[in-house]
């Protein structure tokens, strides 16, 4: 078993009216490998400003996390099958 | 939310020029571009990949995975407990996934711990109950978490 890990922040900014759900959805998510994305609710769920359109949705990041599997499987396929035949 | 919208990546991997690719000596290092202009690193994972072939500073695909329903329950918790009153100062989520086997013996992500801390401010400050049945509704209405077949934990650090 392999553990993968993540830890997502978020922390309230001053003068925001949180309990009428004006805050904003900024969230930065930090890697062991030391790098750090900034998150954020996609700007077709929340409205901006308290959404942040340049920040990376969670929807998004599971589609990525497919897109990247995918890739990297297919390349070890790929690289098994040209390997068998070469030898054939 | 209602309706439908999309949310689209780029993923894109070229191969180095020189390195043979059939041996499967190749760098696993790919990156992402999103709409707004983001590009992240990714890589396949040093626990699946030895070095150098994958990228340890990268993100992993896994993590990724991780990242995403962590996000989503955050973001459902932080509307249902505006909602309910209760002013949240700050929330963290020490969250993780094993990558092991699944019913049908294939390798799956089998299960996401969630572990939000959450500070409050202000009165009302909701109980140890209270607070164990908001994380249960934004479970609930995390649309991520409807979307997979893993089993996701969540312990509340109090």
């Amino acid at each position: 078993m392999i553990e993968h890990t993540a830890v997502v922040e978020w922390q309230r900014t001053g003068g925001e009216s949180f309990v009428v759900q004006r805050y904003s959805r900024r969230h930065p998510v930090s890697f062991d490998g030391g790098a750090t994305v900034a998150l954020s609710a996609s700007p077709h769920a929340v409205a901006t400003p308290y959404a942040d359109p340049k920040a990376v949705d969670p929807e998004v990041l599971f589609v990525t996390a497919l897109a990247s599997c995918h890739l990297l499987w297919f390349l070890s396929i790929a690289a098994s099958d040209l390997a068998a035949h070469l030898l054939a | 939310m209602s309706g439908m919208s999309e949310h689209t990546a780029v993923v894109e991997w070229r191969r180095v020029a020189g390195e043979a690719f059939v041996d499967n000596r190749y760098s696993r290092r790919h990156a992402v571009t999103y709409d707004a202009g983001v590009t992240v690193a990714l890589s396949a994972s040093p626990h699946v990949v030895p070095v150098p072939y994958s990228d340890p500073s990268a993100v992993d695909p896994e993590e990724l995975f991780v990242t995403s329903l962590a996000s989503c329950h955050m973001l459902c918790f932080l509307y249902l407990a505006a909602k309910a009153g209760y002013l949240v100062d700050s929330y963290r989520d020490a969250a993780s996934g094993i990558l092991g086997r699944n019913a049908a013996g294939a390798a799956a992500i089998t299960v996401v711990t969630l572990r939000p801390h959450c500070e409050f401010s202000g009165a009302p400050q909701p109980s140890p109950a209270e607070l164990a049945a908001l994380h249960d509704q934004a479970h609930h209405d995390c649309f991520l978490a409807s979307s997979v077949h893993s089993e996701i934990r969540i312990e509340p650090a109090l």
